[in-house]
């Protein structure tokens, strides 16, 4: 695979208020430190406000926090750091830090709320047996996080020894609600089987070390980072300061199109931060083959051919083969060494196949992206789905049971600026709704809210996958749900100025 | 039969108003009529949507309105049976609701004809009105779904989906077609859709080829030449004049959110006041106008200049031009429908509101205005009201669900050939 740097190393030509600092931006956004294979994701609450201060003080002076500069930056491929540390916190955990009310109105309203809120809950579909009282954490005021630390090292010794010695300077000031790791053991692929981690949205002004063809269109910065121009070429809502309340300076200014009359030069609190969507997913694996093999067995035919009937419906379900090979592709076989290769493997397009008959129109891949196909027009439907991309830095995660079992699935990892437009919208117009792509009753067969028999009154009848096929479609109806909720919360993962700010003893 | 909109805003008696919620409330939770002291809205045979709102008092500055309690539905035929059968069915509570407004006659509950004419004294005219499908009555809706359950039931069948499969694509639609002969109650003819009329073909032609759009426009903008350069210069001197209103804190009733998203429709009511002067009643009304006429003539396929969501939507001019009322009733969340007028009908969305207090800065009417994709959020947000009653009679039905299930129907009975029986087979 012939790997080439487009952009050059450098940094992009500045131009105003689009030259990106990426020494102020924490590194998530632009790479998931994957020569980093362990993580663990500490959830914390704040003890002690002054005494939290003076600890996020210690981080950010010590340049601990990783940002996207030096060994990181975006276009580099060879020297990586040793450990990597990102840090983010809830609307209550802002507070507990000593925001004031006139400050926290100027976040998202999303983020204000937070995840296990109820109508949020109902957009996400985080219900029945993913019911936020049921999470294992965020779910409830006295689970709910006020602080994401994200640790990365090398092995989980390594990791352990790491998360020690933070834990040995915070644990004055936080005390630990959660602690889940999740880790790349398994490459790239998640616990389904499939290769994930390929589909990738391409920012304007970020080097990269993909090729032009693994591109697609370049995406304003500003959908995934706060203080640039977005996808509609406008500065995004960004949290901001009164000016009398930073008197050392230390945040940059509101830029001059987003200021309201009768606000006097107010100070820019989100600029190079960015909202963070936490989501422990439980995959039920044992359950999703489980069915894909009840409705592909044909009695009476071979071991053989109904092994390649499951892979091929378990492929229809998900709009890809397992190696990753895209059904837009290879709708009848799978091609390994194309679903290897970074280069092809999400080169393609949905308009020469309008009735689904190669990737089912109800398939996650499908659903995820809609490509050209979301509306008539080809070219305007590329423009209109790149407003609602995503940043994803998912990792899986394996918990032990009792009894030698495993629990499996994804801490899932999700950047974007405007939540309800983005994660949200993704998550209830094209995962969650029924009628997607002029379907009757289909959600996500992957990861929607399908049938859940916690959830009162649900009646499997209700839930269906279609897959066209010759001469009528097949109609899976009983679809149960395989992704289940098991905890999480919105976060703002601010810039490092930012940061030093929110650890400062300002005017208080 | 086509589809029509009635619109009824009547004061409320001011010291009635919290009981009025109250009831109303009361009847939108049991929109089904579960407790069986409600109206049992199932029975309406003509009615797809319905809702009554509150559009609350507003002493703001010099603003002033008093209480008032608006109706709107969405039905099929003739206004005077549509009444009859509202009250016939709603009766006593219609009564028990209109008690609370003012100059209702005391014999309401005794007389139809009395309660006719008090509504019709307080009706509206939409200044425009949006249909995604004109020509489909509640009946046609409903008897679609029924014949496409049918199919759904044959095809899905464990047994029979073996021997299916191995069929050509016209026998099996022979095979549907003998099945549904055998379903009682089912109707298999369909009337014809109607052609369209002489000046429908014509703004066809115009809005869809742009050799006809400059053959028309080039002479009309020059005739009209002299009142639009006069009309522009007034417009950017007004527009640099207006004033961005800022936000206040929480003006929206936390029971909008609340009440969305709880089935795959959804619906808005958005209440905002006009912006004074003659002017601006002049540019609104003439918008306006310009939208109720290509959504007659143009837009009456269910695709309201891109946006394939909406069932059914109107706007209307209430207190003698001051405000501005908007009603609509839509498929999926209200984050893809404002997505939807962002993308794909930012110009005359902004021709309209552009005209009312507190938009997104425009330029010349038409510009700008809801391209400020999180201000115009924000502002429909300010502006919207929580809807007490609002009854869908096909509840789980999206617009394009009701077209295609139109196209199935369509040919039932007809002798499919091989390339058409697989088109008809797609839709299934």
């Amino acid at each position: 695979m012939a790997a080439q740097t487009v952009t050059s190393g450098s940094r992009p030509a500045a131009v105003p208020g689009e030259a990106l600092e990426f020494e102020d931006i924490q590194g998530l956004v632009f790479f998931g430190h994957g020569h980093l294979k362990y993580s663990r994701y500490v959830f914390l609450r704040v003890k002690d406000g002054a005494r939290a201060r003076a600890w996020l003080r210690t981080l950010v002076e010590g340049k601990e926090v990783t940002t996207a500069s030096g060994k990181q930056h975006p276009g580099l491929t060879e020297t990586k750091g040793d450990h990597a540390l990102q840090v983010a916190f809830t609307a209550s955990g802002l507070e507990h830090l000593g925001v004031p009310s006139e400050v926290m109105t100027t976040f998202l309203q999303e983020f204000r709320e937070g995840m296990r809120d109820r109508r949020r809950a109902r957009i996400l579909g985080d219900l029945g047996g993913s019911a936020p009282e049921k999470w294992q954490f965020g779910g409830t005021d006295a689970t709910a996080p006020h602080v994401v630390l994200v640790l990365f090292g090398r092995d989980d010794a390594d990791l352990d020894v790491f998360h020690a010695s933070h834990r040995e300077r915070y644990q004055d000031a936080l005390e630990e609600v959660f602690l889940q790791d999740a880790d790349m053991r398994q490459g790239d692929t998640e616990p389904f089987g499939f290769r994930d981690g390929i589909s990738f949205p391409y920012i304007k002004g970020v080097p990269t070390t993909r090729t032009p063809d693994a591109l697609g269109l370049p995406v304003n910065a500003g959908e995934f980072i706060l203080g640039y121009p977005n996808a509609y070429g406008q500065y995004p809502f960004s949290p901001r300061v009164p000016r009398g309340q930073d008197p050392r300076d230390l945040l940059p200014e509101v830029p001059r199109e987003q200021r309201v009359p009768g606000e006097p030069r107010p100070k820019d609190l989100g600029r190079n931060g960015t909202y963070l969507v936490l989501r422990k997913l439980r995959q039920d694996v044992k359950g999703f083959w489980k069915f894909v093999e009840e409705n592909s067995r044909v009695p009476g035919k071979s071991t053989e051919e109904n092994e390649a009937n499951k892979e091929l419906l378990a492929a229809k379900l998900m709009g890809r083969w397992k190696s990753g090979a895209p059904l837009a592709l290879c709708p009848l076989k799978d091609d390994p060494k194309l679903g290897g290769d970074a280069t092809a493997n999400n080169r393609f397009q949905f308009g020469d196949d309008p009735h689904g008959m190669k990737c089912p129109l109800s398939s996650h891949v499908r659903r995820a992206n809609p490509r050209d196909t979301l509306v008539e027009d080809a070219q305007e439907s590329i423009k209109l789905t790149a407003r609602h991309l995503i940043i994803r830095r998912g990792r899986p995660y394996r918990d032990p049971l009792p009894g030698g079992e495993e629990e499996q699935g994804l801490m899932f990892v999700a950047l974007n600026t405007n939540i309800g437009r983005q994660f949200e919208f993704i998550q209830q117009t094209w995962m969650n709704n029924p009628k997607f792509n002029d379907l009757y009753d289909s959600k996500d067969p992957i990861a929607g809210d399908n049938y859940d028999p916690e959830y009162p009154g649900d009646d499997p009848k209700d839930y269906t996958a279609v897959v066209p096929g010759f001469p009528v479609r097949q109609r899976l109806s009983g679809l149960p749900r395989f992704v289940h909720m098991r905890g999480g919360d919105y976060f703002f993962m601010p810039g490092i100025k930012a940061l030093r700010y929110l650890s400062s003893e300002r005017a208080r | 039969m086509s589809s029509n909109a009635l619109t009824v805003v009547t004061p409320i008696q001011p010291d009635k108003v919290k009981e009025l919620d109250a009831l109303l409330s009361e009847i939108g939770e049991d929109i089904g009529n579960k407790t069986g002291r409600h109206i049992d809205f199932a029975q309406l045979t003509t009615v797809h949507f319905l809702r009554w709102v509150i559009l609350p008092a507003d002493n703001e500055g010099e603003r002033h309105y008093l209480p008032q309690l608006a109706f709107e539905s969405n039905y099929d035929g003739p206004l005077d049976a549509h009444l009859e059968e509202l009250i016939r069915v709603g009766g006593a509570v219609l009564a028990r609701i209109y008690s609370y407004c003012a100059g209702c006659p005391a014999d309401v509950a005794g007389s139809v004809e009395s309660f006719k004419r008090f509504l019709c004294r307080y009706q509206l005219r939409s200044a425009a009105f949006y249909r995604g499908y004109p020509n489909h009555s509640v009946q046609d809706v409903q008897e679609n779904t029924r014949a496409r359950r049918a199919i759904q039931d044959f095809l899905d069948d464990p047994q029979r989906a073996a021997t299916l499969r191995g069929l050509q694509p016209e026998q099996l639609c022979q095979e549907i077609q003998k099945y549904l002969a055998t379903v009682p109650g089912l109707k298999l003819e369909r009337n014809p859709a109607p052609r369209p009329g002489l000046l429908d073909r014509f703004v066809g032609r115009l809005m869809d080829s742009s050799r006809v759009q400059l053959a028309v426009g080039i002479p009309v903008g020059l005739l009209l030449l002299p009142v639009l350069v006069p009309t522009a210069l007034l417009l950017l001197w007004k527009e640099s004049r207006d004033e961005a209103e800022p936000k206040m804190e929480d003006v929206v009733d936390p029971r909008v959110e609340g009440q969305e998203d709880y089935k795959v429709q959804n619906q808005l009511t958005h209440l905002v006041e006009v912006r004074p002067g003659f002017f601006r009643q002049l540019t609104l009304r003439t918008v306006l106008g310009g939208i109720n006429f290509l959504a007659r003539h143009y837009y009456n396929r269910g695709n309201l200049g891109g946006i394939p969501s909406i069932h059914f939507a109107r706007w209307v001019i209430i207190d003698k031009g001051r405000r501005l009322l908007f009603f609509s009733n839509y498929d999926g969340s209200w984050e893809r429908y404002l997505g939807d007028f962002i993308d794909r009908a930012a110009v005359g969305l902004t021709g309209v509101w552009s005209n009312t207090r507190g938009y997104p800065k425009t330029r010349l009417l038409f510009g700008k205005g809801a391209t400020h994709e999180e201000e115009f959020k924000q502002w429909t947000r300010d502006h919207q009201l929580y809807t007490q009653v609002w009854y869908s009679a096909h509840p789980d039905e999206s617009v394009r669900n009701i077209l295609q299930n139109v196209a199935v129907c369509a040919q039932l009975k007809a002798q499919l050939k091989s390339q058409e029986a697989e088109q008809w087979l797609l839709k299934l």
